[in-house]
């Protein structure tokens, strides 16, 4: 079998037009996610009643279920119960989906972070009169997300390849169109080594500026 | 003045505080004394309301409270009332020292940055840290940070500040510069209640001493009845104890 | 602080990602450009099986694609495309977000429970795909104690079970790619493959697999239509236009020109 290479570097192009919905879907869904998860771990901090329970289900539900069930289930099974759903388009059923999906697995990576800030840090803050919510925003978070921005990176590389689930709500990624492009070629193998450079290409950026962070949020501790 | 009437707090079956009572004028400078575990560090926090006593009474200035029926709001006004210098110094580490001290001047006093900036100046000169406003605490020797950390304190222009072993973390040779700092607040007339190890730093800078064990009070008095001339077997003990240590210590350097 | 800088990058980042997504959106309602008298067929497809329908420069084309179109013209309907992972299609149709699906789908006992199907606008045949010098797999029979691959969930697969009553041979069932299927059959990993002949056919000839080549077959016929929800009305709009089509010779066009033979009759 023959690996026709212009092919390959002529499909490069073509999937390149598609990164920005691939991107586009994870970094709303991240930020979307990421608020989610602050109020998630807030709830686990104070052990708020009720939601604290709920909370506990819904990280244990999104964690413990496969995301291409949950995407299945938001975008064709609730619109069979509600059918005033149905109006949900495939863009705004993904970005829902892999938030929610995804605020579960940060809520765990924030509160791991967040126990690890010394606890002396909190009552500092409290023998100055800093509220707690201040005392959180000032200093505790801060902190937290130094020893967070490992994981969180992880994490949005994981989201981006995770974004290509959402072709089977009809959202065509970029993954998607790799394999329509497949098929009209028939060639997979170029196509298919085309789309993951570009989602190497894509990791290595991220990773780049993850460093880069980290290093900004190194610097009180050198 | 500060009153303390009947302070109890327990940690699950264990009461670390008996019903403490205690009276402080304005301007005294109060050393508490004691073995570990006789309750001198949870009276403090409970002072500052970090920890919540079960019951009692505490008035600081114009704020009395109940513990029996403590609000939020009140717990902010009693708390407002003091500040506190700890004993692992507890500076901000994701703040620079120069926002260390501002940082709660504006978020909390609503003080304008420039004036916070100036108050910082102003005591970081004073404890010999100009040269360090820009440094993170990470880079500071332990006797800088609490340097720091009473520059913090201060800053906030509290009521009283409570002190809570503040040199127990130091290596011995920094333990003199982060001294000479509380004595010259002493000598500014500012109100403060020091929980120490250091008996000579309490003869020479207290007012009063206190001295604590089992989470009672037990004996109190000026330094000269609390060192020369204990009334209590309790206190008598830990002070003879404290002189062989001392003695033991010696030996070991000299040996 | 350089931070923040950081942080606003990212910003711009994502309102930009938005906004693009959606004006993105809003071209693609364009491109569907509806009047408000007009008729609508949504008709959704993993655009995955040339000849029969895939995409080209975004467009969705092949010969369902033509069938459809035709037939929806005829009807006066406006089709409307939705392209979405095989598995997501059935999804789609149930919840009412498309009216029918063009991918080849075959007519079985199962889906003809749940939905409504025209009339069939192809017959499609099966045939088992062996590797080019074998010489052993020449009826059913030949395949005891064999390996045969077959695309998971479709109606090939189901034929093949019942070809299988016995449990003869091992059926190794794939997620639906025929070029991946048949190079299995190459690489040797199964001896045979099942599926439909033209797509064997094509597959074949376009992915250069020289190694591979159809065996036997068809054994039987299977009918390809287009799937309606019980409670649609346009199933019999589509399918009397399908029908008129077939007898003024529109189909057998469409199908030579996609296929190289007419594949609307059993043959």
């Amino acid at each position: 079998m023959k690996f026709d290479f212009m092919y390959f570097l002529e499909s490069l192009p073509q999937l390149l037009k598609y990164v920005y919905i691939t991107l586009g879907v994870s970094v709303v869904s991240m930020i979307i996610s990421f608020v989610i998860s602050i109020v998630l771990v807030l709830i686990d901090r104070n052990r708020t009643k009720v939601l604290y329970p709920l909370s506990r289900l819904y990280i244990s539900f999104f964690r413990g279920t496969p995301l291409l069930v949950q995407l299945f289930v938001l975008y064709f099974g609730l619109p069979q119960i509600f059918p005033e759903m149905a109006v949900m388009t495939s863009l705004q059923a993904a970005l829902i989906g892999l938030s929610l999906n995804n605020a579960a697995y940060l809520s765990e990576i924030l509160r791991g972070s967040l126990n690890g800030v010394e606890s002396n840090q909190m009552d500092a803050c409290l023998s100055v009169g800093m509220t707690k919510l201040q005392a959180m925003r000032k200093v505790i978070f801060p902190q937290a997300i130094r020893v967070a921005v490992p994981s969180l990176g992880n994490n949005f590389i994981g989201l981006i390849k995770e974004s290509s689930l959402t072709f089977v709500l009809g959202l065509a990624e970029i993954l998607a169109h790799a394999k329509m492009l497949a098929a009209e070629s028939y060639l997979y193998m170029e196509s298919y080594l085309a789309v993951a450079v570009i989602y190497w290409g894509l990791t290595v950026i991220i990773g780049w500026l993850q460093r880069r962070l980290e290093y900004r949020l190194e610097v009180p501790y050198l | 003045m500060i009153s303390v009437q009947n302070l109890h707090k327990s940690y699950k079956d264990n009461e670390v505080l008996k019903g403490i009572s205690l009276t402080v004028e304005k301007g005294q400078v109060v050393a508490i004394i004691g073995p570990s575990g006789s309750g001198k560090s949870t009276f403090l926090r409970c002072l500052n309301v970090l920890e919540q006593a079960d019951k009692g009474q505490i008035t600081i200035d114009d704020v009395a409270v109940d513990i029996a029926n403590l609000t939020n709001k009140k717990t902010e006004l009693l708390r407002h009332k003091t500040a506190m210098v700890f004993q692992n110094y507890s500076l901000f580490k994701n703040k620079t020292v120069k926002e260390n001290i501002t940082m709660p001047l504006v978020t909390v006093q609503k003080k304008s940055q420039r004036e916070a900036d100036s108050i910082a100046e102003n005591l970081l000169a004073q404890v010999g840290l100009s040269d360090k406003e820009n440094f993170y605490p990470n880079s500071l020797s332990g006797g800088q940070q609490q340097r720091v950390g009473i520059a913090r304190a201060v800053a906030l222009n509290p009521y009283a500040i409570l002190f809570d072993e503040p040199t127990s973390a130091l290596d011995p040779e920094l333990v003199g510069e982060v001294l000479q700092v509380i004595q010259s607040l002493a000598l500014s007339n500012m109100t403060m209640i020091v929980v120490t190890h250091e008996m000579s730093f309490a003869r020479q800078v207290a007012d009063h001493v206190v001295f604590m064990a089992e989470g009672y009070i037990v004996e109190q008095g000026t330094p000269e009845e609390i060192f020369n001339n204990p009334k209590q077997e309790r206190t008598k003990k830990f002070l003879q104890q404290l002189s062989v240590e001392k003695q033991l210590v010696v030996k070991e350097l000299v040996i | 602080m350089k931070l923040k800088n950081i942080w606003s990058m990212l910003l711009v980042i994502v309102v930009v990602g938005v906004l693009t997504a959606c004006s993105s959106k809003d071209s693609s309602k364009e491109r569907g450009s509806v009047k408000a008298d007009e008729k609508v067929l949504n008709v959704g497809t993993a655009a995955g099986r040339s000849p029969f329908i895939y995409q080209k420069d975004n467009k969705v084309i092949g010969y369902d694609a033509d069938i459809i179109e035709a037939a929806a013209k005829k009807a006066g309907y406006k089709v409307k495309w939705t392209t979405a992972e095989f598995e997501g299609l059935f999804g789609s149709l149930d919840s009412g977000r498309i009216d029918t699906i063009a991918n080849q789908l075959s007519v079985t006992t199962e889906r003809e429970e749940k939905y409504s199907f025209t009339v069939p606008y192809l017959y499609s045949g099966s045939v088992f795909a062996v590797k080019v010098d074998n010489e052993n797999i020449k009826s059913v029979d030949d395949l005891k104690d064999k390996v045969v691959g077959v695309g998971l969930g479709t109606a090939a697969e189901k034929e093949l079970k019942d070809i299988n009553k016995n449990n003869d041979f091992t059926i190794k069932t794939f997620s639906e790619d025929p070029t991946a299927e048949l190079k299995e059959v190459s690489l040797g990993r199964v001896d045979a493959y099942y599926n439909d002949q033209v797509q064997v056919k094509t597959t074949i000839e376009k992915a250069k697999l020289d190694d591979v080549k159809i065996g036997f077959g068809p054994t039987s016929w299977g009918n390809i239509a287009f799937p309606f929800t019980t409670d649609s009305k346009k199933v019999e709009d589509i399918s009397k236009a399908l029908e008129e089509l077939t007898n003024d010779g529109t189909l057998k066009e469409i199908s030579e020109k996609w296929l190289g033979i007419d594949a609307t009759k059993k043959q």
